[in-house]
């Protein structure tokens, strides 16, 4: 890959920047407190062609290049982790998943619309109390003639209550273990389908989580997407692309605290001199800026394999392995060195704070990240 | 369908310009560029216009070498296409070289019914080169306006004066300079900044323009530049009594010539 | 869970399970409600009055339970697996208490305890906007006028002093003198000119009192100055020395509570092939390597405080024990959040308020930046 960015991808990066301070930031202080989807700055994500900014341009799509739309994400998330974080659950989850696996049927009515921001997508993965496919809970599929019946509970998904369709995996065969699940393509609206609850969480407050219980939910077998059985490598393909963007949402709320910080600290004056003169604290900012630099190339590389249609498994793997813990551990330090002040809520530091823990999970996937990479090592 | 040509700079972000302390000279080593704030002004006001009655869009800009990186910037803002003189002499142009250099490539790439500027560039803010440039093209000239309209061959605008308006009425073509007032720039979009790599943008070398040593030779010399250090008095009151503290403030102030 | 811990003392042991149960029974089952409103629980305090664990610090001879070091420990690490909220709201009374018998008269004692035993709050403020790290930084004032001190300036974080009934405030009365000039008063909360300003509301302990304390000529008895004037600076850092043991037990109660959530978790939540988490190797080398911190945090803890109990010299101790027990805590309920992935980070759990909560540790009674100076400062002063 080539280590500096194109003039457009800068211009790009700087649209976003624009676009995070013009129409982000008067939302967040309210979108953190109530925790409620932020509708019209969705809206205007759509008008400005983010929501379908990588996605190809037969199906209204910018189709701009993964990397290009990762800079946008890192730069949402420098304002506000959660609005970074829906676009991330619709575009990298939701709308790779149609765009990667659909029929032309289902780009069509589908990818079109979430490529020009008319739906917002969700992925309905986890269940409650298990990992994909494996719970008591488990949403379980069943064909009867044409159409499929989907009955069960998911969890934490992401954009739930918010989302206008859903990708959904559930048990086509319940014998076949990680090979029997199948994802589906579920319109938000369909009969059955409901939002038990919305999950109350620590942080990205706005990016809405929710409990759905699909009551016979009947899905025509056209919103079959990929074929039956398929839907775990579909899911570990989706984290994947997924953490590689989640990676860049790390990136920019560090970026950004670590910004703050540094103010801060010239400006905090101890013992007759600004605090950023002790070494103690120039230590910690060396080393989250050295962190979130290597952080940025690995998602920057691994965002240029996807555009260049190569693997991306392992490098995506690296990323969910490592990024979460370095996004926590800068704000530990960020606070440290913001300190009281840091840990009232006047501060941005405590938003970001709670912000990063949940910008990239690492065990909320199928499986360890530690796998994916050793498998690669041993090979 | 009416032509207008809007006049861009491409300048140091001033925010990134650093002051140093001990010699209050200027560190722009880590400022990036960006188009002149009220230059954004005037890009908005040619594609409001290109919006409202149709309208074909030129920009044009003279600069350093660092002008090509401008130009999807500029593109992705709307205009048709721009046209660019990247030079070296550019960096110690004044106003008058610069308004001589533009006057010449509008005679190139023109005729236009309207020429719009920036009321002042972010950099220098001189308020030199649109009534310089209407000069040079022979044609009225407009200055601080805040709202503007076309009405077939006229250009109606009004100008915002100290304490009042005023709205003047000129047979085109004519040169007018914006303020910030008359509208709000648009951030734009992805497919815009996409697009902006299909639309063209030509070179216009400057020994291609006709111009003279003497054109192109600046009237105004910058001799230093230094950053602008605001020194505090640090005189605290600390009466017990808060009107004693009012009063000596309001002294310190009259003895100032602040009120 | 109702295991006591086999090295310390019967009596430990009994002050161990006895705020083991108090917390079970009065902090865990409320501490999501608090933490989410912010409020002040007041009853908590008149609980701990009942069950005889408010005054731990104060004397016997004062009215109050007079435990030693590592029963106090012990009873705040309990408290703080429940909610570090409530723990920094009851231990507060335990630092506001340690001035007093670091250079408390024998009247002080009496008045200042009296109140405490009664189940009034006791206060703790040296912190301001400009002296954080840096208390020789305070500039609210005291100066002698007659017979009274008349105290004017701002302080601010102070611990539950929107609550307390008796609080030590630092005052320089010789500006001049920096460091030198810091002295330590004794101020009831109905002196007049004593003002609650604003209240902070915080990332984590939330139900705790942070407040703004604004003195306007508070007037109070000459007698009200503790030890000698200058002595302040002196008394700040022996009790911040006995407080920084019990910040030390915060992190590991929290430490601990993290370990139980993700033990918890790892046994009953199952992977994609339909076995616990505990199952898979790198998971329960985690919960090992978190097992070993913990302990040997609590065991740092410990260790310090038999020195001082024994009237050994503790400051470097101290301040190992509070940098490893709190960054400890800190670590571990990170890790627990690791471990249990969206669950751990949404409010269905109490691992993300653990990791709200076990920041704070890192910062108060002096940040692990200045317990490193302290450490340092020792091993090289030779």
């Amino acid at each position: 890959m080539s280590y500096t960015l194109t003039e457009e991808q800068q211009l790009i990066q700087q649209t976003a920047r624009e676009f995070a301070q013009e129409y982000v930031v008067p939302s967040v202080a309210e979108c953190d407190k109530t925790g409620v989807h932020p509708g019209e700055v969705v809206n205007k994500m759509a008008e400005y062609d983010f929501l379908g900014l990588y996605l190809p341009g037969e199906y209204g799509g910018a189709e701009a290049g993964y990397l290009s739309y990762i800079l946008t994400v890192e730069e949402l998330a420098k304002v506000s982790g959660a609005v970074a974080a829906i676009l991330v659950n619709h575009a990298s989850a939701a709308a790779y998943a149609v765009s990667r696996w659909g029929s032309d049927a289902q780009k069509k009515s589908w990818l079109t619309a979430m490529a020009k921001g008319d739906a917002l997508g969700g992925v309905a993965g986890l269940e409650p109390g298990a990992a994909p496919g494996a719970g008591a809970d488990r949403v379980v599929a069943v064909r009867e003639g044409d159409t499929y019946n989907l009955t069960g509970m998911k969890t934490y998904v992401a954009n739930g209550g918010a989302a206008d369709v859903y990708i959904v995996f559930a048990v086509t065969n319940p014998e076949a273990g990680a090979k029997g699940l199948s994802a589906f393509i579920v319109d938000a609206k369909a009969a059955g389908l409901k939002v038990n609850r919305l999950i109350g969480k620590m942080g990205l407050r706005g990016c809405q989580w929710a409990e759905l219980v699909f009551d016979n939910v009947k899905v025509p077998a056209a919103g079959l997407l990929g074929g039956e059985g398929a839907g775990a490598a579909m899911l570990a393909e989706i984290q994947a692309v997924t953490g590689v963007a989640e990676g860049a949402i790390v990136v920019g709320i560090a970026q950004a605290a670590m910004e703050d910080a540094a103010k801060y600290g010239k400006q905090r004056i101890q013992f007759g001199r600004p605090i950023t003169s002790f070494p103690a604290i120039q230590t910690m900012l060396a080393d989250m800026a050295a962190n979130i630099h290597l952080t940025r190339l690995a998602v920057y590389h691994a965002a240029d394999l996807v555009d260049k249609g190569e693997k991306f498994a392992v490098e995506a793997a690296m990323i969910r392995l490592f990024a979460g813990r370095i996004g926590a551990s800068a704000l530990i330090d960020v606070i440290q060195i913001e300190g009281g002040y840091g840990y009232s809520e006047e501060m941005a530091a405590s938003r970001f704070y709670r912000d990063v823990q949940g910008a990239i999970l690492k065990n909320s996937s199928a499986d360890f990240p530690e796998k994916t990479i050793v498998a690669e090592v041993l090979a | 369908m009416s032509k207008i040509l809007v006049c861009y700079k491409w300048v140091l972000d001033e925010q990134d310009i650093r002051v140093n302390a001990a010699d209050a000279s200027l560190d722009s080593s880590r400022a990036k560029y960006k188009i002149s704030d009220y230059d954004k002004n005037a890009i908005e006001e040619a594609v409001l216009l290109q919006e409202g009655q149709g309208a074909t869009v030129d920009a044009v800009t003279f600069g350093g070498d660092a002008v090509k990186q401008s130009l999807k910037d500029l593109l992705s803002r709307g205009p048709d296409k721009v046209f660019y003189i990247a030079d070296p002499s550019a960096d110690k142009a004044d106003g008058y070289v610069t308004a001589g250099v533009i006057a010449a490539a509008a005679r190139k790439t023109g005729p236009y019914d309207l020429i719009i500027c920036g009321e002042g560039s972010a950099d220098s803010y001189n308020q030199q080169v649109a009534p310089r440039l209407a000069a040079n093209l022979g044609l009225p000239s407009i200055t601080y306006v805040q709202s503007l309209k076309l009405e077939g061959g006229r250009v109606v605008a009004t100008r915002k004066l100290g304490d009042c308006t005023e709205v003047v009425t000129v047979e085109g073509p004519a040169v007018v300079s914006v303020v910030p007032e008359i509208n709000k720039p648009r951030i734009p979009s992805l497919k815009q900044v996409l697009a902006a790599a299909k639309k063209p943008a030509e070179e216009i070398k400057i020994a291609d323009l006709g111009l003279s040593p003497k054109q192109l030779t600046a009237k105004t010399v910058s001799l230093t530049v230094k950053g602008f250090v605001m020194n505090r008095k640090n005189i605290l009151f600390k009466e017990p009594a808060q009107a004693d503290n009012v009063a000596k403030l309001v002294a310190a102030l009259a003895k100032e010539g602040v009120c | 869970m109702n295991m006591a811990d086999k090295s310390l003392t019967q009596e430990q042991q009994r002050l161990q399970l006895l705020a083991r149960e108090f917390t079970a029974k009065h902090i865990i089952p409320v501490a999501a409600e608090y933490d989410k409103s912010g409020e002040f629980p007041l009853f908590i305090v008149e609980e701990a009055t009942k069950a005889g664990l408010i005054c731990n610090a104060v004397p016997v001879e004062y009215g109050g339970a007079g435990y030693d070091s590592v029963s106090q420990a012990a009873i705040v690490e309990e408290w703080a697996y429940g909610c570090a909220g409530f723990a920094t709201t009851l231990g507060g009374n335990g630092l506001s208490c340690y001035p007093l018998l670091i250079a408390g008269t024998d009247e002080q004692k009496k008045l200042y305890f009296s109140r405490i035993v009664a189940g009034g709050l006791g206060g703790f403020a040296l912190t301001e906007p400009g002296a954080g790290s840096d208390a020789g930084a305070v500039a609210t004032t005291a100066k002698l006028e007659g017979d009274e001190w008349v105290l004017n300036g701002t302080k601010c974080f102070a611990t539950s002093c929107g609550y307390a009934s008796i609080m030590i405030i630092f005052a320089s009365t010789n500006p001049s003198l920096g460091v030198k000039g810091l002295s330590a008063f004794i101020v009831e909360k109905e002196r007049p000119g004593l003002v609650v300003g604003a209240v902070e509301h915080k990332l984590g302990i939330r139900s705790s009192n942070t407040v703004e304390l604004l003195l306007k000529n508070v007037r109070i008895p000459k007698t009200y100055l503790l030890g000698k004037e200058g002595e302040g600076m002196k008394i700040a850092m022996k009790t911040l020395d006995m407080a920084r043991p019990m910040v030390a037990s915060q992190g590991v109660g929290i430490a601990r509570r993290a370990l139980d959530e993700a033990i918890k978790f790892a046994k009953s939540q199952l992977d994609v092939n339909g076995k616990p988490l505990a199952a898979n190797q790198s998971v329960a080398f985690k919960l090992a390597d978190m097992a070993i911190q913990t302990e040997a945090a609590k065991q740092l803890v410990r260790n310090c405080l038999r020195l001082k109990d024994a009237g050994l010299p503790y400051t470097k101790e101290a301040a190992m024990a509070k940098t490893f027990a709190t960054d400890t805590g800190m670590r571990v309920a990170a890790e627990a959040m690791e471990i249990m992935g969206a669950y751990g980070y949404s409010q269905d759990s109490v691992v993300e308020k653990l990791v709200r909560d076990a920041k704070i540790q890192q910062i108060y009674e002096g940040t692990n930046q200045i317990q490193r100076l302290v450490i340092s400062g020792i091993l090289l002063k030779d």
